[in-house]
């Protein structure tokens, strides 16, 4: 009698313990999400590309990656981070890509692999309206703000010389800083650049463009799968126009 | 005036709060050349407040103060010149703790005074010698004890060669065998003729040295005389009633 | 064991190339020592102003705080005047204490100095008149917690109000606030970090430009790090052996 209720016991205990892993995985399938969720970086500074409204991160890049992700079935997220620390962030793993406005450079293309171009930039140079600066070849050897570490920086360093570049947090203190006569011109993305013109008075862009680039989205060295999916996505987003609806969108010629 | 008068006060008062506590209530009195006043009372008489009114320690609310028949209350009077003359020796000693014995006795002479350095120090060993503390020159005021401490802020007022010393309870804040050694200092200075205004508890050194005894009470001086008459044959019954208590 | 050495070589090799990488390529190493250069420029530059407006607000506001009584008694246009000094002090602590130092530089850099393009200067006056802030506080908080009793036995001997401040309240003073103000300079020199916003290359921008250039944020950063701990190591065995100079005198 003992022994067949200490067996019962051990059946009734492990039915119980088992019943209850059941449970518990039955559990985690039900609250997993039903889409995989797609991370991506951005620097919600770069506006028509990215900004804030209110809480979350809007602009070009934000709804072409909403475009990709519907596509592909899978939730996006966005984190909003410093520029610099978006390529590293995806070379970690943390994003499953970057996307910010971003250029293909020899540098970059050391450290992550990119999509097809989704859009031009064109970097220009701001100048005050009564600048002696009339063409690209009079910036030599004046003091140019740049956004520290965008494309314009890199490259106006290149090509005009450390010494001749200051560097400032975002576009809009450069533009202040020449405002104040702190530096002679801004090189900086056409886009943000028409923005800052139009809301400062005595300001104007030279007319030749500084720099012309493509803009795309930069993924691990590892993750091609993602890369592959994405152009996909991408091309099939250009070729329907929703692409250039979305800039044009933001970007009124 | 009488030529040997050295501080004359008169009508002297000091408020707080707007005259809700009356420290001082008119006092009158005077300092002659080579006399020891000793200055008793209860605590909270206003005796110590008298005392640091002399040199300015307190700025008095009314009443003047006449040092050598200067008016030192008077707002166009150099006070720090006469304070150079008014050595004061207070209860906690307040020797410079950056400096040490030498520097402490040397510094002001030095400065205020002109002296060169080998006549203030010279001035300055010769008094160390007197009161026994000559190989305690180089030391630091935090090496030394509370009784040579005071010695030493006696002699430090004395370097200065004052006309009158101001004590402020000189041995209230020494340990009971460090008493003696400061009282012994004070008898000898009386003794040569220094001219001394005393606030102490010390009733024994206010007897054997004092030439006048005055007490205080509530901002008052209540009653004055040698110590003869002040302790044999006091006449307030509120000193009578101190000291009883004190004695 | 052999293959296990290997693959330690093997790392160093790579940290090797990549540092040759980062600093040696295009001699990026040059904008560190410029970033090097301008945090020292800044920090000196800002502890200098900084100790004259704090000795100076110090002044005003303990002389106040020691005289007002006696001013008050005795009258005068000094004590009006140095009313009037003190409530300004009073103001310029409020405002530079309750406001962050990003934002005086930026206001300074793009307000008040706003024809200058000299952000080193600048960044030398922003940081400078933020800290004085600071050190007139600790100054003042030394000079109150030197006995009552120094300053009165300093005027007893015929001491001017400013020979006491000066022979007796000030030396102790300066002891007794040693540490804090060390601990005020360490906090300076890391707080100029952040002079990159005014377009300065410190050495916090210098390791961030690379850092930019090269996406490698592990080794500028790190080497960034390094040198700031160097600077504060060496600026902290300075103070104490001159802390354990002046404890001289107090055996």
């Amino acid at each position: 009698m003992k022994k067949s209720f200490k067996i019962i016991s051990v059946v009734l205990a492990l039915v119980l313990v088992i019943g209850c892993f059941a449970a518990c995985q039955k559990d985690d399938k039900t609250k997993e999400p039903q889409k995989e969720v797609l991370v991506m970086a951005t620097n919600a500074e770069f506006p028509p590309y990215e900004y804030r409204e209110g809480d979350a991160v809007t602009g070009i890049d934000a709804e072409i990656a909403q475009l990709i992700a519907d596509k592909l079935g899978m939730e996006l997220k966005i984190e909003d981070v410093a520029f610099e620390s978006i390529i590293p962030g995806v070379q970690s793993g943390k994003y499953d890509f970057g996307m910010a406005g971003m250029t293909v450079t020899e540098d970059r293309l050391k450290d992550v692999i990119f999509s097809d171009s989704y859009a031009t930039g064109v970097q220009v140079v701001i100048i005050k309206e009564d600048s002696d600066i009339a063409s690209l070849d009079d910036v030599a050897g004046k003091k140019i703000g740049v956004q520290t570490n965008t494309t314009g920086d890199i490259y106006a360093t290149d090509d005009y010389g450390e010494e001749n570049i200051v560097r400032y947090e975002n576009g809009a203190v450069a533009v202040q800083a020449l405002l104040n006569g702190k530096v002679d011109c801004v090189v900086i993305d056409n886009e943000p650049a028409k923005s800052y013109v139009a809301a400062n008075e005595g300001l104007k862009i030279l007319e030749t463009e500084y720099m012309v680039e493509d803009y795309a989205i930069c993924f691990a060295k590892d993750n091609t799968e993602l890369k592959d999916k994405v152009n996909t996505a991408l091309n099939e987003l250009i070729d329907d126009g929703s692409v250039q609806k979305i800039i044009d969108k933001y970007i009124k010629a | 005036m009488t030529d040997n008068v050295l501080i004359r006060v008169e009508g002297l008062k000091k408020y707080y709060n707007g005259g809700a506590v009356k420290a001082l209530d008119d006092i009158n009195c005077e300092i002659r050349k080579g006399e020891v006043v000793v200055i008793v009372g209860p605590s909270g008489s206003g005796k110590s407040t008298l005392l640091r009114s002399l040199n300015l320690l307190e700025i008095p609310t009314e009443g003047k103060i006449y040092f050598e028949d200067t008016d030192i209350t008077d707002k166009k009077v150099n006070i720090n010149t006469h304070r150079q003359k008014m050595g004061m020796v207070f209860q906690h000693f307040n020797l410079f703790y950056n400096m040490n014995v030498l520097k402490n006795m040397t510094k002001a002479p030095m400065t205020l005074l002109k002296m060169p350095k080998e006549e203030a120090e010279k001035k300055a060993f010769e008094l160390l010698e007197r009161v026994g503390l000559r190989d305690r020159a180089e030391a630091y005021p935090s090496q030394l004890s509370g009784g040579q401490k005071q010695r030493v802020a006696i002699v430090r007022a004395l370097a200065m060669n004052p006309d009158v010393l101001l004590f402020d309870e000189p041995t209230s804040a020494l340990d009971p065998e460090m008493v003696g050694e400061v009282l012994d200092v004070m008898k000898t200075l009386a003794r040569e003729g220094m001219t001394m205004v005393v606030v102490t508890h010390e009733m024994g050194f206010a007897r054997e040295v004092g030439t006048r005894v005055l007490f205080m009470d509530e901002g008052k001086i209540i009653e004055e005389g040698t110590p003869d008459e002040f302790f044999d044959n006091p006449r307030n019954p509120r000193l009578k009633d101190f000291l009883s208590k004190v004695l | 064991m052999i293959p296990y050495l290997m693959s330690i070589s093997a790392a160093f090799a790579e940290l090797a190339d990549d540092l040759r990488f980062v600093f040696i390529e295009k001699d990026r190493y040059q904008q560190i020592i410029t970033g090097f250069f301008n945090t020292l420029k800044i920090t000196a530059g800002a502890l200098l102003v900084g100790v004259i407006i704090g000795i100076f607000i110090a002044a005003v506001r303990t002389s106040f705080d020691k005289n007002k009584e006696s001013m008050k008694l005795r009258g005068g246009p000094g004590y009006v005047l140095l009313g009037i000094l003190n409530a300004v002090c009073k103001v310029y602590l409020t405002v530079i204490r309750g406001t962050p130092v990003v934002v005086q530089l930026m206001i300074a850099y793009f307000v008040i100095f706003a024809a200058s393009d000299n952000g080193v200067l600048v960044g030398i006056f922003a940081f400078g008149i933020n800290s004085g802030a600071y050190v007139a506080e600790i100054f003042r908080a030394g000079i109150m917690s030197v006995e009552n009793g120094q300053f009165e036995a300093g005027r007893s001997l015929g001491f001017s109000y400013l020979q006491t401040m000066r022979y007796i309240i000030v030396p102790q003073m300066f002891k007794a606030v040693l540490p804090t103000l060390c601990n005020e300079f360490i906090a300076l020199l890391k707080e100029t970090s952040v002079a990159g916003y005014v377009g300065v290359i410190d050495l916090t921008k210098a390791g961030n430009v690379i850092a930019g250039r090269t996406f490698n944020y592990f080794i500028p950063l790190f080497a960034v790090a390094i040198i700031y701990l160097c600077m504060v190591m060496l600026l902290s065995w300075g103070v104490s052996r001159l802390e354990r100079r002046l404890r001289k005198s107090d055996r």
